[in-house]
């Protein structure tokens, strides 16, 4: 008996009166991811690495949609890794109730290319940006930009004509 | 809703136990939400909120609905964790329902896996209306 | 003595699986799990593997390959009655019929599941549900939680005489979510460890480590050193903060709430250790195939683990010391020793009967090679005997983790990434808190696996269970059941017994506290 009491005076009191003070988040904490709509090119490598598809990209009426549902969302931080242009980033929230599901959608619509040769949309306008920009950092030319890749595979083996039909 | 005091009744529809682990954790010591009104009870009938977790397998169907039917009004369903939110990484096999909405409606939704104690404790303070919700849904469209 | 793990393959014809099985349990073999696997699109038949154990070959692969019409062999239930379930789980997923096996009811699916139906079958769509919820009457009414405060929609009926217990069925399966078909439908190589993770959120990091082992040894994938012990701390870590949740849970069921309150206080500290160094305080998602993604900080942990080792003892004595519980605790739920072996349980639940076996000494995995530690071992197979291990594999527990924290080696975390190549067969063994967990892993083509089986320990203990409880008060029920620590999710699996009374297990867990 001695020791019981003894344990509960040493002990003392451990509650941390949260929501009153703020709270404890140590640092590396794996929070809610969040997309910067600035940065995004909308490449998709993010949706193909997500475990629970929480991440989907869909293509309709000339744009590219890319949707986050935190609700499906398991935390695993596997789409910041692998993002190229870092625009998703792994905040500490973990504050993430709602009574509404669509608090919980992160939603960015990008537009899209058209391919100059067989007309179909295969690429976003960011995309294409972008490489555009490591090819002239590379101090290369840019030929052939607004060709899809089975148009431009025809056009590189001199095949311009079967593409076109 | 403005009573004192919440009557908690935990209902698992076949989680892997990491939500409900942290349900039991907001108990004790270092969290204690019992400070701010909660008590589990044992039995649906004398709950007030129905606490639901687990991607809801085909088994535990019915017995959810039966569960939710014996809760009295008013009644507050919360899903925790992202299996009770939408199926998580189960929302299409062949075994669950994905996501515990497909059975009984629901009032609030708590994302994570697991969710941490600290989120736990922000849903029951919004529900009693000693906090604010944080997260906010946004779209954006080029052009 | 082992160094690292080893398997061997043995294939045999259908007609000589009994006479060979029977050959090495005389030997001294002991049996672990059975695997079920469609093979008709890469090899035209349906095989059935029993993975056995021995103690100088490790483990042996007992394979018969069965026709793709009418896949059937023998039980050999009679020779090792450990093996109904996995047979059982075999004829219902995969569809190979075992003759000699008593089929009362289903043990994993729904009742009105459509007898033609298996889900493990190659032309079984993973999506597909053909049935939208099941007939509850069938199921029975999932009759309360086994924790006071968690309500796991497993039931347990049991049948008594008066006070006493004569007999208890499992009716339950009823976290069954199908993970081993959705991997295979639609999960890559490296995705697949975040839903081995969340088979459990309790033992959730070995299942994640025991994939990966297996598809690294498939491909041939050479680990790096600082990565597998890294990986061991982190077990360990797992292995403290699941026993003090049991240890806590048992005191609640003996009516010692301040025993509960304490355990779990000390819990959080290893649970906020784990999120200082993972991101999570579950669900540390540290595994990818070929090492891990985060490095730990040696030092901040040492700290630490120095005052946690004095507070555990502290609190350990205050637990001897309490007559109530040593009281409720001791003679109750005895398992005897030839009972354990032959339903072939694991863990603790053997140690506490006298079966002396642990995967990290006899197969070593991971950094267990080139660590000292001590294994308890208890004769008497009473609750206190199973708590009494727990509590001293605990402080090993401890001693493992400065060990690991003062000499992990530097170097770099994670493998050069590799093709797997596919249609090779592995698999990979660990002691989880609960006892012995078995991979085993067919890789398959794009990046994805070909058949994937889990065997998490309570698979293997709960089927003694009847045995424990045979004998015993009702009150009693609820604090032998939490004893063997039975994580149903990663089990997925129901008792029953019967005779005039049902009851609620909340009733008795009233009944059994004072």
């Amino acid at each position: 008996m001695r020791k019981v009491v003894k344990m509960a005076v040493e002990t003392g009191v451990v509650t941390r009166p949260y929501p009153f003070v703020a709270p404890e988040v140590p640092p590396g904490f794996r929070g809610r991811p969040k997309i910067d709509f600035n940065l995004c090119i909308g490449c998709g490598a993010c949706a193909s690495v997500c475990p629970p598809n929480a991440i989907t990209v869909e293509e309709k009426d000339g744009f590219r949609r890319i949707s986050l549902f935190t609700g499906r969302c398991i935390f695993c931080a596997r789409c910041g890794e692998v993002c190229p242009e870092k625009a998703i980033k792994i905040t500490e929230d973990f504050e993430l109730s709602s009574d509404e599901k669509i608090d919980l959608y992160q939603i960015l619509e990008l537009k899209m290319v058209r391919c100059e040769i067989c007309g179909r949309f295969f690429a976003t306008e960011r995309e294409l940006k972008k490489v555009k920009e490591e090819i002239e950092k590379k101090g290369m030319e840019v030929e052939k930009l607004n060709l899809c890749p089975e148009c431009r595979e025809k056009v590189s083996a001199g095949l311009e004509s079967l593409a076109r039909r | 809703m403005d009573k004192r005091s919440i009557w908690v009744f935990h209902l698992n529809t076949g989680s892997c136990n990491g939500c409900d682990i942290e349900i039991l954790d907001v108990l004790t010591p270092f969290h204690d939400v019992e400070r701010l009104g909660v008590k589990l009870v044992g039995s649906p009938r004398h709950a007030d909120v129905i606490l639901v977790t687990g991607p809801v397998t085909v088994k535990a169907a019915e017995a959810v609905r039966r569960a939710y039917e014996a809760v009295p009004h008013p009644k507050v369903v919360v899903a925790i964790g992202s299996c009770a939110c939408s199926g998580g990484i189960f929302y299409d096999s062949y075994s669950t329902r994905g996501g515990v909405e497909n059975i009984i409606p629901v009032d609030l939704y708590v994302p994570g896996c697991p969710p941490r104690p600290e989120a736990i404790i922000h849903a029951i303070s919004l529900l009693k209306g000693i906090a604010e919700k944080k997260i906010k849904g946004e779209v954006y469209r080029e052009g | 003595m082992m160094r690292s793990q080893i398997y061997s393959f043995l294939e045999v014809d259908p007609g000589s699986l009994r006479d060979k099985m029977k050959e090495l349990v005389d030997a001294g073999a002991r049996f672990s799990t059975s695997v079920a696997v469609d093979e008709r699109p890469i090899n035209s038949c349906f095989s059935h593997t029993y993975i056995l154990f021995l103690k100088d070959r490790g483990y042996v692969l007992l394979t018969t390959k069965l026709s793709s019409e009418m896949p059937e062999h023998d039980t050999l239930t009679d020779i090792v009655p450990g093996v109904e379930w996995a047979e059982k789980e075999a004829m219902e997923l995969v569809g190979i019929k075992i003759r000699g096996l008593p089929q009362k009811r289903k043990l994993i699916l729904p009742e009105n599941w459509p007898e033609d139906l298996h889900p493990l079958r190659k032309d079984f769509d993973y999506r597909y549900r053909p049935v939208e919820k099941a007939d509850l009457e069938a199921e029975g009414l999932p009759i309360g939680p086994y924790h006071p405060a968690l309500h796991e929609p497993e039931s347990f009926r049991l049948y008594v005489r008066g006070e006493e217990i004569i007999d208890a069925e499992y009716v339950g399966f009823l976290v069954h979510r199908g993970v081993e078909k959705v991997a295979e439908g639609r999960l890559t190589y490296n995705q697949i460890p975040f839903i081995a993770e969340r088979i459990c959120g309790i033992c959730g990091f070995i299942h994640s480590t025991l994939y990966c082992n297996a598809v690294e040894r498939a491909a041939g994938i050479d680990v790096p050193e600082r990565a597998k012990w890294i990986r061991s701390f982190m077990l360990e870590l797992e292995r403290i903060h699941s026993h003090l949740l049991l240890v806590g849970v048992v005191c609640h069921m003996a009516g010692f709430d301040t025993g509960f309150m304490h355990a779990w206080r000390l819990r959080e500290n290893f649970m906020r250790l784990a999120e200082r160094i993972s991101g999570n305080r579950k669900t540390y998602g540290m595994n990818l195939v070929g090492g891990v993604r985060r490095d730990i900080d040696n030092i901040a942990a040492l700290d630490f683990l120095k005052s946690s080792k004095k507070d555990i003892e502290e609190y350990v004595s205050m637990l001897m010391e309490n007559r109530l519980l040593i009281r409720r605790c001791e003679g109750i739920g005895v398992l005897g020793r030839q009972d354990a072996r032959k339903m072939c349980v694991v863990g603790p639940v053997a140690r506490a009967s006298g079966i002396d076996i642990d995967v990290r000494r006899d197969s070593p995995y991971e950094a267990y090679g080139e660590l000292s530690f001590r294994v308890p071992v208890y004769m008497e197979g009473d609750v206190l005997s199973r708590v009494m291990v727990r509590l001293e594999e605990i402080k090993e527990s401890i001693s493992i983790l400065e060990q690991i924290a003062g000499e992990m080696p530097k170097g770099p975390i994670m493998a050069e990434t590799r093709d797997v190549p596919p249609l090779i067969r592995s698999i990979a063994a660990g002691e989880a808190p609960r006892g012995e967990d078995i991979h085993f892993v067919i890789t398959g083509r794009d990046n994805k696996v070909y058949r994937w089986r889990v065997r998490s320990p309570t698979y293997n203990n709960l089927p003694a269970l009847p045995l424990m409880l045979k004998g015993n008060l009702i009150a009693d029920a609820p604090l032998i059941i939490g004893s063997i620590d039975p994580c149903f999710s990663c089990t997925d699996r129901c008792i029953v017994l019967k005779e005039g009374r049902r009851y609620r297990l909340e009733e008795l867990v009233g009944r059994g506290r004072l």
